[in-house]
């Protein structure tokens, strides 16, 4: 056999040897020294520590604007001035038998990063979002909403559930990712230097039901790469109803909590032109007060805020703020 | 769509039609010191219609459009090729991401002595492609290219090699992980002499694919190198052929293979994965006989450990269903082959009635069976939720099962019939994801008949029914068809739900379709109301939605 020849069986071992990696799984358990259940061998935190009720809770994280020295366990509510923020939203339904997996990642999120992820759960398609008229009235509400049908078929976000957005950014060409790749993109959009800050208040009449977001919008750098604009809207968190969910048996259960629910807008499905649609010049600030009235079927506690700039020929998210209609 | 675009469609349909007129001719000028060129040209176009009735989604383009041009040179020894893909945009029912339009493929290839190198795009199969399958299938939206270097040598009698290095196809992009691959064969026979005369002929082979991905996950370690060796033989005995393969593939937590605890917890799945196939046949003059087997655990193989669906797969695991091509039973309920693990097995008897038989009759008659069962395998979990055990033999829940007859038999020289029966059990919850929904039992049906009306003139008709009491209930199918041969038919085709549980959905879905063929070019248009359903090749498939509309196809070659 010529040497030419001895070279392609060499190769092979060669290539056998070098080209296959063996690695450890993680030890999943309690982290947290503190906890009732931490274990020590744990490598990476499950998510169910569990704490004596008397510890101290708060935000433990030192660079927060609300940093707690005294607390002892994070309550996942930190808040941080002058950062960058994330609108991360999660494209669902309630026949969607996976979605329970992106939400639970989108409130992985929200307690690893505070209050620089802005969550919002948009309900979609007919498939998996359409009421049912079953005998035991299970899936009957219909969650979606006109705006956020528009979003669906603008984002193309309902091709498959579940997947969201992150910044309604596109990553290799597509507006909508998969929930395992949330955690990875929102790192490298926090990564970045804010461009816009916004100063979010709400106020809220009981009697009327009304809310009125006092928004002040603080440019840091120069926007002129499109006209910006505005967008308010309203989410309800802890709903309680029917979720399909592949994992329980039977797949689905009556008392889920949905969160974050996308309900109505205050200004439009795409809002409003931030400096009349002009560059915004870095330094520019502008004040704007927007209204609802809250529909008698959505529970005003429960309801927040969502308030987000965006660049109105990509769409591309900026900068997001969220607070409750009525304070904690 | 913009001004380009429509341009660049222009110049496109102009030189396909140009191309196909001229084609006799250019071949000829094409040939000798300049080399050949061949190509081929497929439009598909579909103007949109809203139905609220069978609830299409939406399209406010009203028209989309796919098309590919191929074109291939050759000259002596070298070769070289690209493919032209524009997308205006993505038709319904394909991957929205595909939009756009480029050159993704495009390859050079040189014949040395004993070596084929090959620089580009090259679709590639080791084995049965349970460890590697580089393929396109275009009525899928699937093409699984690798970009990169690909070497094939015969380097001794029946010794064949492959090695090859590259990134596979995402959409127009590449997809992050690297893929390296090493593939050898030797057929006994053919290298040992004192073996090629033997009426036992056996041919060994082995494959080694490894894959590369950085590592950044800064919670867990994840093996960016992810090696899988399989080992395979074919052996041969006049009427019997038995042939398997063996793969294994290392740990490689993904997207796709999460595990979940008791509690509903997502884990990584550190399991390796492996998986066999093994079939035996038998043939002789009018008896053929199949059966084969096949268990999966953990073959998810993907280039992207965060790839999901259709994108970037290396490997192909074979459906072991029958692929039937019956309106009914090809569409609704299809089995989809399930990579995270499964237990199939399928056998396959086909016999000619001799002619001149009591059953035979003059033209003989031709009876054929299939049993396919495909079942999960049952996962037991550690208590870190991170790897698990199966038991070899255990059998998990049932996914699939397919019972079917089928008779053709020509009555006379005008007259030919086929009788085909089903008996399905189908897990749509697993296999389509409709979470909680019973799985699916029917019976199918089917009549067809071909009449031959005079020279170059036949009828043909189909009259199809699925019986179920699950999902959207009972169906009715009727096609009828008639060609003028060798250049034209028309058909129509009509589906009838006519049990569905939701009155509002108790729809005739009828189309009508005419086509035109010459030499080497079909062009067909149809026009009607098309059902949701599935369209799968060989156990891969994806969901088709509504639509109501006009379609047109045309598809030449040069």
């Amino acid at each position: 056999m010529q040497f030419k020849h001895q070279i392609f069986f060499l190769l092979a071992p060669i290539f056998a040897i070098v080209a296959c990696d063996k690695v450890s799984p993680p030890k999943y358990g309690c982290t947290n020294p503190l906890a009732l259940n931490y274990d020590a061998d744990a490598t990476l935190d499950d998510g169910n520590c569990e704490f004596d009720p008397s510890l101290l809770r708060g935000c433990t994280d030192s660079t927060a604007a609300n940093f707690d020295p005294a607390a002892l366990i994070d309550d996942c509510k930190c808040r941080y001035d002058s950062v960058r923020t994330v609108l991360l939203e999660d494209y669902t339904g309630f026949r969607c038998s996976n979605c329970p997996e992106a939400a639970e990642e989108l409130k992985r999120l929200q307690c690893l990063y505070g209050a620089r992820v802005i969550p919002l759960a948009v309900h979609v398609t007919e498939t998996f979002a359409e009421p049912e008229n079953n005998p035991d009235g299970s899936f009957e509400t219909d969650f979606r909403t006109d705006i956020g049908n528009i979003y669906e078929s603008t984002f193309e976000t309902g091709l498959f559930l579940p997947n969201g957005m992150v910044n309604r950014k596109q990553f290799q060409g597509t507006y909508y990712q998969t929930w395992q790749g949330w955690d990875g993109l929102v790192k490298d959009e926090l990564a970045k230097p804010p461009e816009a800050l916004i100063d979010l208040n709400v106020n809220y009449d009981e009697g009327t039901r009304e809310a009125t977001a006092e928004i002040k919008i603080s440019a840091l750098v120069n926007l002129n790469a499109s006209p910006y604009r505005l967008s308010v809207l309203l989410s309800e968190d802890s709903i309680i109803d029917w979720q399909k969910d592949y994992r329980l048996t039977p797949p689905k259960t009556s008392n889920y909590v949905h969160m974050h629910t996308l309900r109505a807008a205050f200004n439009g499905t795409w809002g409003d032109e931030v400096n009349s649609g002009n560059p915004i010049p870095a330094g520019f600030t502008e004040t704007t007060s927007k209204s609802l009235i809250i529909e008698p079927e959505f529970v005003d506690h429960n309801c927040n805020v969502v308030v987000f700039i965006f660049r109105d020929d990509t769409k591309e998210v900026i900068q997001a703020e969220y607070k409750p209609v009525i304070k904690e | 769509m913009s001004l380009f675009r429509i341009v660049f469609l222009g110049i496109l349909f102009f030189n396909s039609v140009l191309g196909f007129a001229q084609s006799d001719e250019s071949n000829v000028n094409q040939k000798g010191k300049w080399g050949e060129i061949h190509g081929s040209v497929q439009f598909d176009a579909q103007y949109y219609s809203q139905d609220s009735v069978i609830r299409t989604p939406p399209v406010p383009e009203k028209f989309l459009f796919n098309g590919f041009a191929d074109l291939m040179y050759t000259k002596g020894k070298f070769t070289a090729g690209l493919r032209y893909e524009g997308y205006f945009n993505v038709l319904q029912g394909f991957d929205q991401r595909y939009d756009g339009h480029g050159v993704p493929y495009r390859y050079a290839s040189f014949d040395a002595d004993f070596l084929h190198i090959t620089v580009g795009g090259f679709y590639e199969q080791f084995g049965s492609g349970m460890i590697l399958r580089a393929y396109e299938e275009r009525g899928l939206g699937w093409d699984t290219f690798i970009e990169g270097a690909r070497v094939k040598a015969h380097v001794l009698g029946g010794v064949y090699l492959k090695a090859l290095i590259g990134k596979q196809r995402f959409f127009f992009e590449h997809g992050e992980g690297l893929v390296r691959g090493f593939d050898g064969e030797i057929s006994l026979n053919e290298t040992f002499n004192a073996l090629s005369e033997k009426k036992t002929r056996l041919t060994l082979g082995g494959s080694f694919v490894s894959k590369y991905q950085e590592d950044n996950d800064s919670d867990l370690e994840l093996p960016e190198n992810v090696g899988a060796w399989a080992a395979r033989f074919n052996l041969l005995h006049g009427g019997f052929n038995l042939s398997g393969e063996y793969v294994w593939r290392g740990q490689d937590p993904q997207a796709s293979n999460t595990l979940v605890t008791e509690s509903g917890e997502v884990r990584p799945n550190y399991n390796t994965g492996n998986t066999f196939l093994a079939t035996a046949s038998y043939s002789q003059k009018g008896l053929g006989v199949v059966v084969s087997a096949k268990r999966t655990d953990n073959m998810n193989f993907r280039s992207d450990r965060n790839a999901t669906l259709f994108d970037l797969n290396i490997n192909f695991l074979p459906a072991l269903t029958n692929q039937h091509t019956y309106l009914l039973a090809a569409s609704l309920y299809p089995y989809a082959t399930q990579p995270n693990g499964e237990w199939a097995i399928q056998a396959d008897v086909s016999y000619k009635i001799p002619r001149k038989s009591a059953l035979g009759g003059k033209y003989g008659m031709n009876v054929s069976a299939n049993f396919s069962r495909i079942h999960g395998i049952n996962q037991i979990l550690n208590e870190n939720g991170t790897e698990y055990r199966t038991n070899f033999f255990e059998l998990g829940q049932l996914y699939f099962q397919d019972i079917n007859f089928e008779v053709n038999k020509k009555i006379n020289k005008d007259h030919k019939i086929t009788l085909k029966y089903l008996n399905l059990i189908f897990d749509i919850e697993t296999i389509q994801g409709l979470s909680g929904a019973e799985p699916v039992k029917a019976n199918i049906g089917i009549v067809e008949m071909t009449h031959k009306l005079a020279k170059k003139h036949a009828i043909r008709w189909e009259l199809q029914g699925l019986f179920t009491r699950q999902h959207f209930r009972d169906w009715a199918a009727l096609l009828l068809e008639y060609t003028w041969s060798p250049h034209f038919f028309a058909a129509f085709i009509g589906q009838y739900n006519y049990s569905n549980p939701e009155v509002s959905q108790r729809i005739v879905y009828p189309v009508i379709q005419l086509g035109y063929i010459k030499d080497a070019t079909r062009i067909t248009i149809q026009y009607g109301r098309q059902r949701a359903g599935i369209f799968c090749v060989g156990g891969v498939c994806r969901n088709v939605p509504s639509s109501n509309g006009v379609a047109l196809s045309i598809l030449t070659s040069f």
